[in-house]
């Protein structure tokens, strides 16, 4: 029983750390049908942000001197900031050029981005090719239940994790900014005509999501204790995955595609004898399952046809 | 005409000198040139192990030609197999088709070496390994030229063997495993020596290379009753560490082992106070003190010695033992003799066994205190004053 326990709190924590991701593919596909391809890899650039600030205040030998829930709230800020400003960045001289081509383009420019990114890090960041070790951020606080340990700060994430995907949600379909995006998915001439600066809806839209990625690495780095340069390519895939399983431009899909992911990989590795290395064979199988018998996932509407 | 006698001088001087540079006797009349051939990777991605390597395999013979003990005039013909089996191959036979080369040290990788021992099966010349841990270089064919003086796999995990059931009496072991080659190696050198020393083996799962969570297996090893005393893991650092971090997360106070694919700092330094208690067959302990660092610092190689520098100097010094026995001429004899020999170096005692795979090659057991590698012996729980958990 406390085994079974264990393994569902895992495949939660995991299917968070999934969902964080998917809920971003969902928001540039659904409000302005892109596929941001190199966005694990900004979830990336978010955990290394970071380890960098985290760093600086060993630096400058602050860490001790100020409190650490404050260090923590710097360093979300500060990710929050940086991270949205690259992201925006990126759509400016990456993806804009290309809105008027076919989807296509933004797809091979977006896996070449990516590319840009990873190896960058690796060149760039001293010993970037190694795990780098993720500071603990959150406060290591665990209570015991008989044979069960809660940890407080798997708990935290969780719970963050929860509120961003939250708060994405309400400000898509509860603010006039999130209206504006909407309108802009559905016909950008028309919404132009209405009055909307569609140039600036999109950078807000691609500034929110990089945000997202941005925390997202953080708590990624903060439950898995190390990140690497190429943690973004397959977050990125798994989290698009999560997305097209649950429908592909919806809030609710893409946190139910995370969950079946999640719980798919977790449970065979705890209960298919030798599953463990395959686990990602399973839940891949699983995509293309839904991609030939049901490609508009289980909460979509239309199939993305346009991918 | 003059012009031409004078140049037909110069020339025939030339010659001359050639033919004395060429003939090294003309310069130590009575001592003999023994060639001792030397091949690794001095270039591509092993650059480092190998000139370390060669280094050391040098010092070895500046050493014993300084000495001057026997009548012999060494001297170390050095090779690249830039880390690739043809290139090995080709070194091979350069080496082997030189008469005066008597024995040779070499490789670092096992795909070369298993590529090369033919070549000095072919030709009858002993070939000794100072790098290269598959087990199949010298048990598959047994080639009575071939010997190996750092030890592979199934010699760590017999010593593993030794030590935790033997001297700890830890009988109840799981199995964690990475699906590389390395990995599958220790798994199929883990499974016979802990069996073999009477240990139970409670669940075995494999994982791929590049997992970050591992979690799933953890708790499901958490479920065994009785609960095994060991969780033993065949890989590398960075899944080790992993491991071992979400071990502490799970509260299980199993003792965590492994062989020399955890000896590296960055396991220390990933896992930080998770790693303490960690207990390791780890390679060979040369410390900055040893008569090696201080000959090999005076010297003064450009290049760090590395993991490998020491067995390349046990195996040329080795080897010149062995000649000093029987002579260089007599390969067939040279061969037999090195398989036979009982030689106290560096490494301790060097012993082959009927495969010609050293018995020990050095290794040491390790645990991790305080976010350190320290021997066992020089370490608190080796003292004594902590106690190893699993119990």
């Amino acid at each position: 029983m406390t085994q079974f326990i264990e393994q569902i709190m895992f495949a939660l924590m995991l299917s968070s750390t999934y969902a964080l991701i998917s809920v971003g593919f969902t928001l540039f596909f659904g409000a302005i049908n892109i596929v941001h391809f190199s966005h694990g890899d900004v979830a990336m650039l978010g955990a290394f942000s970071g380890i960098i600030i985290y760093g600086l205040f060993g630096f400058t030998g602050l860490i001790g001197n100020v409190p650490s829930w404050l260090v923590t709230m710097i360093i979300f800020l500060a990710t929050f900031i940086l991270i949205g400003f690259l992201g925006t960045f990126f759509e400016r001289t990456v993806i804009k050029p290309f809105r008027k081509s076919p989807l296509l383009m933004v797809l091979v420019t977006t896996i070449a981005l990516g590319i840009v990114i990873r190896e960058s890090v690796r060149l760039f960041y001293p010993q970037g090719s190694n795990p780098q070790v993720f500071p603990k951020i959150l406060p290591q606080m665990n209570f015991e239940a008989g044979n069960l340990i809660f940890r407080f700060d798997h708990l935290l994430i969780f719970l963050i994790s929860i509120l961003l995907i939250s708060f994405m949600f309400l400000f898509i379909n509860r603010t006039k900014t999130g209206l504006a995006i909407r309108a802009i998915s559905q016909d950008i001439e028309a919404a132009n005509l209405m009055g909307i600066n569609s140039d600036i809806i999109i950078a807000i839209t691609f500034f929110i999501g990089s945000i997202l990625a941005g925390l997202a690495g953080i708590l990624i780095g903060s439950y898995q204790t190390v990140v690497r340069f190429d943690i973004g390519l397959m977050g990125g895939i798994k989290g698009f995955s999560a997305a097209v399983v649950g429908g592909l431009g919806n809030f609710y899909g893409a946190i139910v595609g995370s969950l079946v992911l999640g719980f798919i990989e977790s449970l065979t590795s705890a209960y298919i004898p030798g599953g463990a290395p395959y686990k990602d064979v399973f839940a891949f199988i699983i995509v293309i399952f839904f991609l030939v018998f049901k490609p508009s996932g289980i909460l979509g509407r239309m199939a993305p046809i346009k991918i | 005409m003059k012009k031409f006698e004078s140049l037909l001088i110069v020339v025939l001087l030339i010659l001359v000198g050639l033919l004395f540079i060429d003939s090294p006797t003309v310069f130590s009349a009575e001592k003999k040139l023994v060639k001792i051939g030397f091949i690794g990777p001095l270039t591509g991605p092993n650059a480092a192990v190998g000139l370390g390597a060669r280094n050391g395999g040098d010092l070895a013979i500046r050493q014993a030609n300084e000495k001057g003990e026997l009548p012999y005039k060494f001297e170390l013909v050095v090779l690249d197999d830039a880390s690739d089996p043809t290139t090995g191959v080709a070194a091979a036979t350069k080496l082997c088709t030189d008469p005066l080369v008597a024995a040779a040290t070499t490789h670092f990788n096992s795909p070369v070496g298993l590529a090369t021992i033919h070549v000095f099966h072919r030709y009858g010349v002993p070939q000794m390994f100072w790098g290269g841990i598959h087990p199949d270089i010298t048990n598959k064919y047994n080639y009575p030229e071939v010997t190996r003086i750092c030890p592979n796999t199934l010699v760590e995990h017999n010593n593993l063997a030794i030590f935790v059931i033997g001297k700890l009496g830890y009988k109840d072991w799981s199995i964690i495993y990475d699906m590389s080659s390395y990995g599958k190696n220790c798994l199929d050198a883990v499974k016979p020596a802990v069996t073999k020393a009477g240990a139970r083996i409670f669940s075995e799962d494999g994982i791929a290379v590049g997992t970050v969570d591992f979690r799933p297996i953890l708790s499901k090893i958490k479920a065994i009753k009785p609960a095994p005393q060991v969780i033993y893991f065949g890989g590398v650092v960075t899944e080790a560490s992993l491991i071992k971090i979400q071990m502490n997360e799970l509260g299980m106070k199993n003792l965590y082992t492994g062989v020399t694919g955890l000896d590296s700092e960055t396991f220390n330094a990933t896992a930080k106070e998770a790693a303490e208690g960690t207990l390791i067959i780890g390679k060979a302990h040369i410390g900055e003190s040893s008569p090696f660092v201080k000959a090999y610092k005076a010297a003064g190689y450009k290049e760090y010695y590395e993991a490998t520098g020491p067995y390349a100097y046990e195996s040329v010094n080795l080897i010149i033992d062995a000649i000093k026995k029987v002579g260089p001429e007599d390969k067939k004899k040279l061969a037999k003799t090195i398989r036979e020999m009982e030689y106290r170096g560096i490494l301790g005692i060097t012993q082959f066994d009927e495969f010609g795979q050293t018995l020990s090659g050095g290794l040491t057991v390790k645990v991790s205190q305080d976010k350190k590698w320290l021997l066992w012996e020089d370490s608190e729980y080796g003292k004594g004053k902590r106690s190893i958990p699993g119990k």
